[in-house]
């Protein structure tokens, strides 16, 4: 059985509504087409796996945010080589911010991102709360849910990961969700996103550098029709 | 000042009519009166309180168990020979406890308490009109993050209310670094309940926690021991704050099907207790109340008595016997909870022709939210053949038990999926959430009316 790495930055701190769902649906989705997929948790302090296929990081709480951030900055310049090597990552909330430049705070000071995706952050008190429903060019329909209180403006070199028919996205103004540079998406949906959007996942399977030659074999996704429709015709 | 008095005294008037006419029409009615109350005056139940007169004032709030906690402590305070007021229905926001007190009728009685269950986001609020003589803080967990977003805006929300509260004693759980933080700088008036088992540890796929730093050095946590969630043994990074001694400490647990027997020791003394409330979590709440009873200095084998009579609340392992079928109500409302039932319920083998039925409804009483159900620990349940899953979003649930490779049967129906996980099973264990909790026990031919 071929047998894949996916590092999982910080599982207990940068965690929240569920992103841990991404990581099963991937594993299973693997599993499901015969290959072995390892996590790897990386906490703070542990040594940096050699050689990864994905990088998945979710959302967190802001105590979570203020615990790694020595560590995220160590190990910042592993993951832009990643990133240049077209590894493919997934960022949820939390993390899709962190990896943009600067997260503006309430009081006007500047957290700095590490600067791969081309966005930066804003807070704002209000949160953005409810389903959410994003249409993407290569994706279709992404159905999921948002809750954030930072408001994130695309850079000039930010390619936008699909445009809001449902909820606020990016920052409630431009129409925008989430981002996306090289291989790499980052997104305010949770949901878990992946679960609900397995052409999503499917993409990102398909650019693990492990697997990219091969063709992936459809599966069989019972459930996964009606629980979108079940949650298209949910209200905000 | 006067103009105030007098709209809270028309505020006052037009709530108990209200609750009056609700009352004769048979409505449950607990918050209407509050809230048209509320519109009169916004002083009112400040205003209520200086009218009435309490020995004791018990608030009891945290994620889980403010049900339980509040209806152990009100058996435990009648077996005293008080008289309790207490919002039992669990309606828990700021209009709903002032309900309760608006509906209070025993003006003349001098042995008067009032026992209420607070929704964390509504306790500033109440501890100000209130003034509450003890306040007693469960845990807290994610819980409805689509409402309040974080669990530390919930723990702010919280310290606000004890900040502003010096006079009152807190009752905090030790093993919840959330809780056990609101307790720093107090020097008098906080006692301290938690757990000492060793032998206790979480669920494997038990992902549900949040860890806050310490609040001295803002390092992190370090566990020698986790029992569930964040809750365990806990010391900062550098020893700068650490888990504080609990005074009541549940030192042994044992647990049948139907019973728990712990030993609950204070101030060296070991006491024995019988209960029928089944799991940690509620050793939990059991050791709370106990604490508080100490507190209040009810007598010991009163407390015991009265614990070991004390039967689950609404929908909380909730037993009801319907055409030969044994059904269990197990609400569910956010990850830890269910964990906790997976642990008390779902880790034996389950029991023959035993089927298990799991609803999830997303309206706005059980969080428009359902991401959580990917933090709960889906993959260690021990279950029977038939599995139905049903509610408003039942093929989300469906996916999970797919992810988690687990099959089962999907009947979007609640009146059919109670009936299909009804064939040929002689017990069936009904996981809902609060609103499917309600149609589900509409179903069972219960109503809230049936709360004793």
């Amino acid at each position: 059985m071929t047998k894949l790495t996916l590092a999982y930055l910080y599982p207990r701190e940068m965690n929240t509504y569920g992103d841990r769902g991404n990581v099963i649906c991937l594993q299973k989705r693997l599993e499901w087409r015969g290959y072995k997929l390892d996590i790897v948790e990386h906490q703070p302090g542990d040594k940096l796996p050699v050689q990864v296929d994905m990088v998945f990081m979710g959302g967190g709480q802001d105590s979570g945010q203020a615990v790694i951030d020595t560590d995220f900055k160590r190990v910042a310049p592993w993951l832009r080589e990643l990133a240049e090597a077209n590894v493919p990552m997934l960022t949820i909330c939390g993390a899709y911010q962190l990896f943009g430049h600067s997260f503006e705070m309430l009081d006007g000071s500047e957290l700095q991102g590490i600067g791969i995706l081309d966005v930066t952050t804003r807070a704002q008190t209000a949160r953005l709360i409810g389903n959410l429903h994003i249409e993407t060019e290569d994706f279709g329909t992404i159905i999921g849910f948002e809750n954030h209180s930072g408001r994130t403006y695309l850079g000039p070199r930010a390619e936008p990961l699909g445009r809001v028919t449902m909820g606020a996205g990016n920052n409630g103004e431009d129409k925008t969700e989430g981002t996306r540079y090289r291989n790499i998406i980052g997104t305010y949906s949770h949901g878990p996103v992946l679960p609900k959007n397995p052409r999503l996942a499917d993409w990102l399977i398909g650019r693990m550098p492990g697997i990219m030659s091969t063709k992936l074999e459809p599966l069989d996704d019972p459930y996964i029709d009606a629980a979108r429709a079940s949650a298209d015709a949910r209200p905000r | 000042m006067f103009s105030m008095r007098l709209r809270s005294k028309v505020g006052v008037i037009v709530g108990r009519t209200a609750a009056r006419g609700l009352a004769i029409a048979k409505r449950p009615g607990t918050t209407l009166p509050g809230y048209l109350a509320e519109r009169l005056s916004a002083t009112v139940l400040g205003d209520l309180m200086r009218d009435q007169s309490y020995t004791s004032k018990i608030v009891i709030t945290g994620t889980n168990g403010k049900t339980t906690t509040t209806r152990l402590v009100s058996k435990i305070l009648e077996a005293n020979g008080e008289v309790v007021v207490s919002n039992l229905s669990g309606s828990n926001l700021y209009r709903g406890v002032m309900t309760t007190v608006l509906k209070d009728k025993h003006h003349q009685q001098d042995n008067k308490v009032l026992v209420l269950e607070v929704d964390e986001a509504s306790l500033p609020r109440v501890c100000q009109s209130v003034r509450p003589t003890h306040l007693v803080v469960l845990n807290l967990f994610r819980d409805q993050l689509d409402r309040y977003g974080e669990v530390s805006t919930t723990q702010a929300f919280i310290q606000q209310a004890v900040d502003a509260s010096p006079k009152t004693e807190l009752i905090l759980c030790a093993d919840d670094p959330w809780v056990a933080m609101l307790g720093r700088g107090r020097t008098a008036s906080v006692e301290y309940f938690g757990l000492d088992l060793n032998d206790l540890q979480a669920l494997p796929h038990d992902d549900a926690g949040d860890y806050p730093l310490s609040p001295e050095t803002h390092q992190p946590l370090i566990y020698s021991q986790r029992y569930f969630s964040h809750l365990g043994k806990y010391a900062a990074q550098d020893k700068s704050w650490s888990r504080p001694q609990p005074t009541c400490v549940v030192t042994d647990y044992k647990a049948q099907s139907n019973q728990v027997n712990i030993d609950i020791t204070m101030q060296k003394k070991q006491h024995k207790v019988v209960s029928p409330l089944v799991g940690i979590y509620n050793s939990y709440n059991i050791a709370a109340a106990f604490l508080l009873s100490a507190r209040l200095k009810v007598a010991d084998d009163t407390v015991l008595s009265a614990i070991e009579q004390a039967t689950a609340a609404f929908g909380r392992q909730e037993v009801i016997s319907r055409n030969g079928v044994e059904y269990q109500l197990f609400l569910i409302k956010n990850p830890t909870g269910f964990n906790q039932v997976i642990s008390s319920s779902f880790r034996a083998k389950p029991k023959d022709r035993e089927g298990t039925l799991i609803i999830i409804n997303d309206n706005f009483a059980d969080g428009r939210d359902i991401s959580w159900l990917w933090d709960v620990a889906i993959e260690d349940m021990k279950l029977g053949k038939q599995i139905v899953v049903s509610g408003v979003r039942a093929y989300d649930m469906g996916l999970r038990f797919r992810y988690a490779g687990i099959d089962c049967q999907v009947v979007t129906s609640i009146p059919h999926a109670v009936l299909q996980v009804s064939e040929g099973n002689k017990s069936v264990k009904v996981l809902p959430t609060y609103t499917a909790l309600l149609e589900v026990r509409k179903l069972l031919g219960l109503t809230l009316g049936d709360i004793s």
